[in-house]
């Protein structure tokens, strides 16, 4: 081993990184040069020196609310694989059904195969038990729209879990705002996973465009593409609000971030703007309790139900004014 | 990881257990700021969660973590920068802030790492950023050079070279300041 190569391992052997043929080696090169006895003893003397600072041990506070989203997180996933798991089994079962039909389920698999789907007037020429065959291989090609669509609200999910960050002086409060934040943007996938109430069909509605406002900014946010434009302290009862307004690269508010601290426990509300500047979402600590306006601004979706009356009417509905026109609740 | 995401949510915990005071230790020697370590940790668990379900197995899962942690650390600072928000100094010191001298006898352990955090945390602070991350990844987060060539996007000879300068510089700074290196001392 050279004298290059052996200096080059020094810091391997220091941290235990070497086998142990190697180890012995450098360490015989530092045996016989002096130049490497050195360097080998002032790295021991650095070191020895930054190790005498004990550790600092990680603060435990926070773990239960993370320890909650991960398990809701877990509850999603297992529902999610049980979901693929039965669609499997499903379309299985709907395939051998077809097979079982015999004659005319060629041709109709034949005439599927054709034209890439079933068409209807196939389904009604049918006899009344292959029309019922027919009916289920339908009912699959719904279901696998629907687990399509479930996969989607995953992956959106998942996204916008990242930590909504609300920027405040409450390391507490933001803290449990980012962990509620995670879980509340679960919370409207899960009713995109829900069937369409009876009549609606896959019409969206106003709580879904509202979910969709918020998902929208929340990648915002994670991507860091928002910046604060505009940021206001301002009395509120006994203490002080403190407002952020932040902005798109086109200088669009789509979130104001409050933080109040007015002797109660801190407390953080988010106000999710559409691209028009009109308030879509507001979620009291990120999203524990969260309430849905439409465009006209009624409430469409209660997260969890607020005890107090929700204060909606106090909120400012346009961007543009949120930091003038925020009254403290 | 793959246990977590097949709904085992006490795997979540057993990684983060496993990993907590690794990241809290990077985050917070890095920012300088335990607050902001604090909330910056708890997003990199949150983004954790947020992975699993398109997590597959391409790297040591360390590696991304530390990945994820490095990159809100340095989101956080550029961020900062921008904002003109002052980098908080609450356990670092002034580089050339005056404390006990290092002779003055410590009543005990506890009280001379009391003494010695600030002036460690101002030596750390001193490095220039690549060679920071690559001794706190090393020291604090105790990542193997090779995984730490992955999170850094640098080949392992730089990242040892790094950590030679790194050591180095270190020691000048504890020098400078006082800090007499314990004669016990010997690489582990």
């Amino acid at each position: 081993m050279t004298h290059e190569e052996a200096r080059e391992l020094l810091v391997d052997l220091a941290y235990g990184e070497l086998a142990e043929a190697a180890a012995a080696e450098v360490r015989a090169h530092i045996g016989a040069c002096e130049a490497c006895r050195e360097e080998w003893s002032r790295i021991g003397l650095t070191l020895s020196a930054v190790r005498r600072v004990p550790r600092d041990v990680p603060p435990e506070h926070g773990e239960e609310a993370l320890f909650a989203a991960a398990q809701e997180a877990a509850e999603r996933m297992a529902r999610s694989r049980l979901r693929r798991r039965s669609l499997t089994v499903r379309l299985a079962a709907t395939a051998a059904a077809a097979l079982a039909v015999g004659g005319l389920s060629f041709r109709l698999l034949a005439r599927r195969e054709a034209s890439g789907g079933l068409p209807q007037a196939a389904v009604s020429d049918l006899a009344p038990a292959d029309r019922a065959t027919a009916s289920g291989a339908r009912t699959g090609e719904t279901e696998r729209g629907e687990g399509q669509k479930a996969a989607v609200s995953e992956t959106w999910a998942s996204k916008n879990a990242a930590a909504v960050r609300v920027p405040s002086p409450g390391r507490e409060a933001a803290s449990e705002a980012r962990v509620a934040g995670a879980r509340a943007a679960a919370a409207p996938a899960a009713q995109d996973q829900a069937p369409p109430p009876a009549g609606k069909g896959a019409a969206r509605g106003p709580a879904s465009e509202a979910a969709e406002v918020a998902a929208e900014v929340d990648g915002l946010v994670a991507g860091r593409a928002l910046r604060i434009a505009k940021a206001r302290t301002r009395p509120c009862g006994d203490g002080v609000a403190h407002l952020e307004a932040w902005a798109d690269a086109d200088g669009r508010t789509r979130l104001v971030a409050v933080e109040i601290r007015d002797g109660a426990s801190p407390r953080s509300i988010e106000l999710l703007y559409d691209p028009a500047g009109m308030l879509r979402l507001a979620r009291v600590r990120g999203g524990a309790r969260a309430v849905s306006l439409d465009a006209e601004g009624r409430r469409v979706l209660e997260e969890v139900p607020v005890p107090a009356p929700w204060p909606e009417a106090e909120l400012p509905r346009r961007a543009q004014t949120a930091l003038d026109d925020f009254s403290c609740p | 990881m793959q246990r977590f995401r097949r709904g085992d949510a006490s795997a979540f915990e057993v990684l983060v257990r496993r990993h907590r005071g690794a990241v809290h230790g990077f985050l917070a020697r890095c920012l300088g700021d335990r607050g902001r370590a604090e909330d910056l940790a708890q997003e990199v668990w949150l983004r954790v969660i947020a992975a699993a379900p398109r997590w597959e197995a391409k790297a040591r899962f360390r590696t991304w973590l530390f990945s994820v942690a490095r990159n809100l650390a340095v989101d956080d600072s550029r961020r900062r920068a921008f904002r003109g928000t002052p980098v908080p100094l609450e356990a670092a010191g002034a580089p050339g802030e005056a404390g006990p001298a290092a002779e003055d006898p410590p009543p005990d352990a506890a009280a001379e790492g009391s003494l010695l955090r600030p002036r460690l945390q101002a030596a750390i602070a001193s490095l220039p950023p690549e060679q920071r991350e690559v001794f706190l990844l090393r020291e604090y987060a105790d990542v193997p050079f090779a995984e730490i060539a992955s999170i850094t996007g640098s080949p392992e000879p730089t990242v040892k070279s790094r950590m030679r300068y790194a050591l180095e510089q270190l020691r000048r700074r504890l020098e400078e300041m006082g800090l007499a290196p314990h004669p016990a001392g010997r690489p582990r």
